[in-house]
């Protein structure tokens, strides 16, 4: 078979590192595709047209949406903040460093300050501008718990909907371990599955999860 | 002193009770237990999670405005989105957003709900087309059959393997697209350790002409040519 010097018979090394970082043969196929599905989109992102914003808004404008709205208690200004954020990104895209961060990182720092700023703009027009030092001080405290219960909300959102891209039996058996505080043998005889098997995938799922967090939480 | 292994410490972090010769290490390996704190945070968190951080989608409009700052098609010129419904989303956003969430997670498509509902859809866990799909089987005895498929996602072609049982090599699995005749041929990459891997493939490439699925072991030789040596090989149906 002379397969030599065929002009396609070559290597497409540069495309593998990208995909294979973190193959594991527990991983379903679908979690897999859904990520790499991610990943192409962000590298579309910054040289696409505005078919590409659509696309990036209808996979993650539920995301930001919801942090908007459990960081507001309110649906106009959620809806605002979702405006501004995929705005400022599509017009800031070049911004965005595939190298230094995902995309939803990338989208979810974008996120964080126009909540910071929706509630500074609230505070500076509720609060007269004469006020005095100690009008002044609750301000400042509304301001820092608001942040830290920004950050907060995040984590929760953004782990809520991992959890749920997980899969099944995945995304049951972590379920389970979290909100039902089953051991591992008590989920193992539940779902009638090997002990190991529920362990690797506990000890594989919350590394994942741990993985998104960190992710979410770089704004690059 | 060996550390505790990664099943173990992620057990703890969800609080389950293990030996004490596992917590008396903790105690002493500065290493371990900061991997456990990491995870314990992680738990923490999810434990955190009440029904309302689930996702819930914005109003159609929100796209609306988005679409006219960047001189977008709005969703009302949008060819899929028909007879759009003025209104309607700022009517009964309640029901609605509950509505898609639960349809989301469990994965209920919805025909008919326009625009709206494709969105929070696509957003979810939908699983892209699958185009051709491949049995390889095993060409040396022994060894397990695997699957592959072609999927499409975002328009581009990505070949997706799963194997189980590849013997451990020195030298590595490499997945080739051939032609019927095995006379030409495309490699679309290396199989990691881990018996899967998904490999986009060049656009424009096409399946007809090369439809058949390959596994080949490989050398680190440096001869980028195949080795002619295949373990897995299947043709794809399209």
């Amino acid at each position: 078979m002379d397969t030599r010097g065929n002009e396609t018979n070559q290597r497409q090394v540069s495309q593998i590192a990208a995909h294979q970082q973190e193959h594991d043969s527990e991983r379903s196929i679908g979690l897999i595709m859904r990520e790499v599905a991610d990943e192409a989109l962000a590298s579309r992102f910054t040289m696409g047209d505005e078919s590409v914003l659509r696309d990036v808004y209808e996979r993650w404008s539920s995301l930001i949406f919801t942090i908007a709205l459990r960081s507001t208690g309110n649906k106009e200004d959620a809806a605002d903040i979702t405006q501004l954020v995929f705005i400022s990104a599509w017009k800031g895209r070049e911004g965005f460093d595939m190298n230094a961060g995902t995309l939803p990182g990338w989208l979810l720092g974008i996120c964080r300050r126009k909540i910071a700023d929706h509630f500074g703009n609230k505070a500076r027009k509720e609060i007269p501008t004469e006020h005095d030092a100690l009008q002044a001080d609750p301000f400042h405290f509304a301001l820092g718990s608001a942040s830290n219960s920004v950050d907060a909300t995040i984590d929760r959102v953004v782990l809520a909907s991992e959890l749920a891209r997980l899969g099944d039996p995945q995304q049951k058996i972590m379920e389970l371990a979290f909100f039902n505080d089953l051991t591992h043998a008590q989920i193992a005889s539940l779902l009638n599955l090997p002990l190991g098997t529920i362990k690797s995938h506990i000890r594989r799922s919350l590394d994942r999860l741990k993985n998104r967090l960190e992710a979410a939480s770089v704004t690059s | 002193m060996s550390h505790l292994d990664s099943d173990t410490i992620a057990l703890i972090a969800l609080g389950e009770q293990v030996d004490t010769q596992d917590t008396t290490h903790l105690s002493k390996c500065a290493k371990c237990q900061t991997a456990l704190d990491e995870l314990r945070a992680v738990v923490a968190t999810a434990r955190s999670i009440t029904d309302s951080d689930r996702l819930v989608s914005p109003p159609e409009s929100v796209w609306d405005g988005i679409a006219q700052a960047v001189d977008a098609p709005t969703s009302s010129e949008s060819p899929e989105s028909g007879a759009s419904e003025v209104g309607t989303p700022s009517r009964a956003p309640q029901r609605r957003a509950g509505w898609f969430a639960l349809a989301a997670s469990v994965g209920v498509v919805i025909g008919g709900l326009g625009t709206f509902a494709a969105m929070e859809l696509s957003a979810s866990n939908t699983a892209p087309a699958v185009i051709a799909q491949a049995s390889l089987e095993p060409l040396r005895d022994g060894e397990q059959p695997a699957q592959a498929m072609v999927q499409q996602v975002d328009g581009n072609d990505v070949l997706v393997v799963q194997t189980s049982g590849l013997p451990a090599t020195d030298g590595f699995y490499e997945v080739w697209l051939l032609a019927p005749d095995a006379e030409s041929m495309v490699s679309v990459g290396m199989l990691d350790t881990n018996d899967s891997g998904s490999f986009p493939l060049p656009p424009g490439m096409d399946l007809n002409q090369y439809p058949v699925v390959d596994i080949s072991l490989e050398h680190f030789d440096g001869d980028a040519s195949h080795s002619a040596d295949s373990v897995l090989r299947g043709k794809l149906e399209i």
